[in-house]
């Protein structure tokens, strides 16, 4: 199995390009946005109600873009660290989930 | 539904107990000075059972990674993350619980009116709790516990509850004047009527 990730788990890209406008987190955020591309083989609905039960767990805001038995697409935002959450919890996944190819980048 | 899980005494202060219900794990936990919470006994970071954490100043942590949850449920550190403002979302599930008669009562919805009716006038102390290899309804059918999971009988009160499809729990509480003849009577009849109910 090859995984691939393209960065380290959501490292802050330096300039301000990624960060959601506050408004859509909270006045008290430090809200980045992230592009999630997830490949693998899947339980797709099982994954999709994985991936935003934990969004929702961890306060994320998440647009679910393409759900497919290989592919997972998704576009969230939030803060930094709980993303970085997010994406551990989506790589060890739910049970009958595997991820053999992660992308994070900014949105 | 209230249904009586424990004994009161079995929970020590600043320790956490594993309990189940019906097939749920329950972890049942008390603060410092007391205060007892019942949650479902599963970290809502990985899945690690709270019932293995231990309590420190207020607070339940897991043992897995260190969560810290406080007695709203809420999660209030994350040791690798230290300066993170934990969002209010992560928090572990409550189920509603009181103490009563010496025993630990527990409920999936809120209405506290709805406990049974027991002489409060008369403390109770928990004397034991026995595990019984038959199922909730085999065990309620043959002791007369109805559906409110409790009886009195011979001046001890008798909660049960099914741990899960075979097996039952059976919790003894007596009056907290009951000599010690009487604790050791009451203990002697609960064992032969827990042998009496797997025999049968
Ligand atoms: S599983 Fe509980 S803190 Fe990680």
């Amino acid at each position: 199995m090859v995984l691939y990730v393209s960065t380290t788990l959501f490292q802050h890209h330096g300039d301000a390009g990624n960060e959601c406008r506050a408004s859509e987190k909270g006045p008290d955020s430090l809200a980045q946005c992230h592009r999630i591309r997830m490949e693998g083989r899947f339980d797709a609905a099982g994954m999709r109600r994985f991936a935003e039960g934990r969004a929702a767990l961890l306060d994320l805001a998440i647009d679910t873009l393409d759900v497919s038995p290989t592919r997972f697409d998704s576009r969230l935002s939030g803060d930094e660290i709980l993303l970085g959450m997010f994406g551990m919890a989506c790589l060890l996944g739910p049970s009958g989930c595997v991820v053999t190819r992660f992308e994070s980048l900014p949105a | 539904m209230w249904t009586p899980i424990a004994l009161s005494e079995d929970v020590a202060a600043g320790t956490a107990a594993p309990a189940r219900l019906g097939g749920a794990e329950i972890v049942l936990w008390r603060d410092g000075d007391g205060l007892l919470q019942a949650w479902e006994d599963r970290c809502p970071h990985r899945g690690m059972r709270l019932s293995f954490g231990f309590v420190r100043e207020g607070r339940l942590t897991c043992l897995y990674h260190g969560w810290q949850f406080d007695a709203s449920a809420r999660c209030r550190l994350i040791p690798a993350h230290p300066e993170l403002k934990v969002p209010g979302t992560i928090r572990a599930n409550p189920w509603h619980v009181r103490e009563r008669a010496g025993l630990v009562w527990v409920a999936d919805a809120a209405d506290a009116d709805a406990l049974p009716t027991l002489p409060d006038d008369t403390p109770m102390r928990g004397l034991r709790s026995l595990a019984v290899r038959r199922p909730r309804a085999a065990v309620a059918a043959q002791t007369g516990i109805g559906a409110g999971g409790w009886i009195w009988r011979d001046g001890a009160l008798i909660g049960l509850h099914g741990a899960d499809d075979a097996t039952s729990m059976l919790h003894l509480a007596l009056p907290q004047s009951a000599t010690a003849e009487a604790r050791r009577r009451t203990m002697g009849e609960a064992t032969a009527l827990r042998d009496a109910l797997e025999a049968a």
